[in-house]
């Protein structure tokens, strides 16, 4: 039955799709991807259809921060460093720069230096100058506010006067002359206030895709329009929302690029954007587009394309690094037997179902997922209705001021529009309420949930106990995952991200420690005590460690799922049959 | 001689108008049946939690073992099965059924006092903007004019942002229906006040009202025995047609994402649910527009035959 359905379908498709290739056609297998590169070809030529439900915040890599928009710009970005083409991998590399960084003056002083032979699209050479202006004007300037602002908070001392209201575009850039020294155009130096032994894994953001700075001009707003191209694609035509056409670059310089970074296969990537979920499924499904540029199938379609064999060698399901969690308010339970009550009653395995089974990941006992490098999944508390109930019982005696006519009582925060989360908290509901926590679910919008959700005063005032959310880290290591998370550095006063409002002198110790550090092993070492200290202190509910299940048409070579594309397919390493 | 006894003449009894109409109405088998959907709507709306019961079911209860993840609830049509007639939602396993009922209390109560405060508000001011006229007149419609160009779901989407938690003394749901209701029935009163307005501009200059007035009767002895007998026609019949209306515009809502918090349901809520599984399993998009339907045309057709019955014209 299964075998008729499949050769119905390829006879029909093969009518429809003109590419060769395409749906219809049996792909190299079902969730293959991360783990070996598929259809493997050094064949060039062709246009690769790529389509996205969503549109750019941005063309310009120095101002946008998605993972599907940073995997399709490091096409035509080239980043001082960048993670390898392998399959399932973490490792970074030197792209622009010719190796990872020296350290010197104990974590303080970091040393590039560029590669011979680098340009830009319209020929000129790249130079170390180019480098320090792609990042001074992408931190401090008017462009600052969508993008990330590692560099800002790494580089300059926080709310130091002379660099907080500092605009590159109008006040110049002297003031940086002593933190990035670029005095020999093949290097570059980095003076920070403070170590940060990450400082490899920062270069790896597109803000240090190079600009020159005599075509940026208008403040950034024209090179926001069209930026310039320094890898092996450049931008053929944008219309922004609509359609964003990549051509090879002729100027790209292979001899500059060793560890080929940016082979550039197939002749042009066309990207249709803004198109709606259904109906990009459909495209995916019928071999008219051959990936997303990042986001997963609707959860609607996962039983179509499960079922159907030829569909189902087609897709891959593979963790994107991501967690879906529950934060628990600090602040207003106050008390650890109360969160540890929390922590044993939430019944992980319904949550899971709600966030699409075994196909929407795996059950998570800790927060750091083991895509990131020294990480180990653990679970500190399982699932317990009695351990959860004497918890609760002991809570009551030692804190009976967090309980109101006899009930722990507060509320679940969760998205908008984010149906597979509500769902989540309902179930979260009804798991606390078999352990007799009173909960209510509560909805915000996702643009300002951190105004709620990140909001002490808010959060207090209105009982906002547990928060939903998905954290995915933009690069993959231990700060990446859990800065903003569970440290001092994510609360602020209005809007911060640590929902859980935790600030432990021990974990604040350990992340400073882990960025001293100049040793890779113990810094990952000082991670995973903190991952470890934050279940201690029953502070976050880890849901789940994310799969998103993608599809891949037959027809694309060099297919692998990796850190390169933000989790998501490669997109910079693909050809076509 | 006796006379003989003079036959007692057939007393003929005048037939109130309301009479006249309830007899109309009863001759119409369509609106007849509309009627007593209607009816049955409202009581299976005001025992839901009576009716679930008999069935053995309520609306929040998980059961995740008659479902599976990808694949939908065990079983065809949703899962339906004796213990549950309507089976199961999608993935928490909820009973269908029991989402229904409590769901029509919420629409229900949205649809009625949204209908109710903009026809209250539009028949008052189009009364009042028709019979006093002049200045006042032109005021009120001009508003009326304002009102209707406001975008009202850019409104309601701002007005669930602002008011997101507590005021007004409500809070979570309650917070959430008052301000549907308020938004949905704020912003409709213009088209029912220049329906009513029309009309009283009309019946203001017939003889019945100036002999009124020439008896010396006062404006509001004129509105209320003189002009609003009159009106009820238009008025019932625009209340009727406009509850369905209010139903489409709360699903409306929900799928917007400013309708209630889960797990609280409502047809629109259980709409916007199905939408993510309309391909796998339309059952769950089916059962609440089947809902929504069979409301709608209840209320329709008993507002056509009002209408006709109303109509002195009509026969």
């Amino acid at each position: 039955m299964a075998a008729a359905a499949a050769i119905a379908l390829a006879a029909t498709a093969c009518g429809s799709s003109s590419g060769g290739g395409g749906a219809g056609a049996m792909g190299p297998g079902f969730d293959l991807a991360s783990k070996q590169i598929l259809n493997p070809s050094t064949k060039t030529g062709g246009t690769i259809n790529l389509v996205t439900s969503q549109t750019f915040d941005s063309i310009d890599p120095g101002v946008t921060y998605s993972a599907p928009t940073w995997n399709l710009y490091r096409t035509f970005a080239r980043t001082m460093m960048a993670y390898q083409h392998t399959p399932g991998g973490n490792q970074i590399v030197g792209d622009l720069a010719a190796g990872p960084g020296v350290q010197s003056n104990g974590g303080k002083t970091w040393t590039y230096t560029l590669r011979e032979g680098a340009t830009f699209e319209d020929g000129k050479n790249i130079t170390s100058a180019d480098v320090r202006w792609a990042i001074e004007r992408s931190n401090w300037s008017s462009l600052i506010g969508n993008g990330p602002t590692y560099f800002r908070s790494i580089l300059t001392p926080p709310n130091d006067p002379k660099f907080k209201n500092l605009d590159v575009y109008k006040d110049g850039d002297k003031a940086f002359d002593n933190i990035i020294v670029t005095t020999d155009p093949k290097k570059i130096v980095f003076n920070l206030p403070q170590a940060f032994g990450e400082f490899d894994l920062v270069m790896t953001e597109p803000q240090t895709a190079p600009v020159e700075k005599d075509k940026d001009t208008a403040a950034g707003d024209a090179y926001s329009k069209r930026p310039i191209s320094t890898g092996a694609y450049k931008i053929a035509t944008y219309s922004p929302g609509k359609e964003l056409k990549l051509v090879r670059n002729d100027a790209y310089n292979q001899n500059s690029d060793p560890d080929k970074m940016h082979v550039a296969l197939a002749d042009a990537i066309d990207v249709q954007l803004g198109v709606d979920s259904a109906e990009r499924d459909q495209r995916l499904l019928t071999g008219e587009a051959d990936a997303d540029i990042g986001s997963a199938l609707t959860v609607a379609n996962h039983a179509k394309v499960l079922q159907d064999p030829v569909l189902k060698s087609q897709i891959d399901d593979a963790p994107d690094n991501s967690i879906a969690y529950a934060s628990i308010n600090t602040q207003l339970i106050s008390n650890l037997d109360c969160r540890q009550a929390i922590e044993y009653g939430v019944d992980k395995g319904t949550v899971l179902n709600q966030l699409g089974g075994q196909w929407g990941g795996e059950i998570a006992g800790n927060l750091l997922p083991k895509g990131i490098p020294g990480a180990a999944e653990f679970s500190t508390y399982d699932y317990s209705l009695p351990k959860a109930q004497a918890s609760l019982a002991k809570c009551k005696t030692e804190a009976p001021a967090l309980f109101t006519d006899g009930k722990l009582s507060f509320k679940i925060a969760a998205q908008v529009n984010a149906p597979d989360m509500q769902n989540a908290a309902t179930a979260i509901q009804s798991s606390l309420a078999a352990v007799g926590i009173d909960t209510e679910v509560k909805l915000y919008p996702f643009g300002q949930y951190a105004q709620y959700c990140g909001n002490q005063e808010y959060a207090r005032a209105h009982k906002l106990g547990m928060c939903l959310a998905n954290w995915l880290p933009d690069w993959l290591s231990g700060y990446g995952m859990l800065d903003q998370l569970v440290t001092k550095n994510g609360i602020s006063a209005t809007s911060g991200q640590n929902y859980a409002f935790l600030d432990d002198p021990i974990i604040n110790d350990l992340e400073k420690q882990a960025l001293a550090s100049t040793e890779a092993t113990t810094q990952q070492q000082d991670w995973v005590k903190i991952d470890h200290r934050v279940m201690d202190l029953a502070a976050m509910v880890p849901l789940t460690h994310r799969h998103i299940m993608r599809f891949r048409s037959a027809r694309l070579t060099n297919v692998m799922i990796n850190q390169a594309g933000s989790g998501g397919y490669d997109l910079s390493v693909l050809g076509l049959k | 001689m006796r006379r003989a006894p003079v036959p007692a003449s057939k007393r003929i009894r005048s037939r109130s108008t309301a009479a006249t109409v309830w007899r109309k109405l009863k001759a119409d088998r369509a609106a007849v049946f509309g009627g007593y959907t209607i009816v049955l709507l409202i009581l299976l709306a005001v025992f839901a939690p009576v009716v679930s019961g008999l069935f053995g079911v309520d609306p929040t209860t998980l059961h995740p073992a008659l479902t599976d993840v990808t694949f939908g609830p065990h079983g065809s049509f949703g899962g339906m099965s004796w213990a549950h007639p309507l089976g199961v939602d999608q993935r928490l396993g909820r009973d269908v059924l029991a989402r229904l009922l409590y769901g029509s209390r919420v629409s229900l109560l949205i649809a009625f006092g949204a209908t109710v405060l903009s026809v209250g508000l539009g028949a008052g001011l189009g009364v009042l903007s028709g019979y006093l006229g002049g200045r006042v007149d032109t005021v009120v419609m001009r508003i009326g004019d304002v009102f209707l160009a406001f975008p009202l779901l850019l409104f309601a989407l701002g007005l669930t942002g602002a008011l997101s938690d507590e005021a007004f003394g409500l809070s979570g749901n309650g917070l959430r229906i008052a301000i549907m209701i308020f938004v949905m029935g704020f912003f409709n009163w213009p088209y029912i006040a220049r329906i009513v307005r029309a009309e009283v501009l009309s019946l203001r200059e017939r003889e019945f009202v100036d002999a009124a007035r020439a008896l010396g009767a006062g404006t509001r002895w004129v509105v209320w025995r003189e002009l609003m007998p009159n009106l009820m026609a238009p008025i019932l019949v625009y209340a009727t047609l406009l509850i369905p209306a209010n139903i489409i515009f709360e699903a409306g809502l929900s799928a917007l994402g400013i309708g209630l918090d889960p797990p609280a349901a409502s047809w629109g809520q259980m709409m916007t649910d199905a939408i993510a599984t309309v391909y796998t399993d339309p059952a769950y998009l089916i059962v609440p527009g089947m809902a929504v339907f069979i409301t709608v045309l209840a209320f329709n057709l008993f507002g056509d035959g009002l209408r006709d019955a109303l109509d002195p014209t009509a026969q």
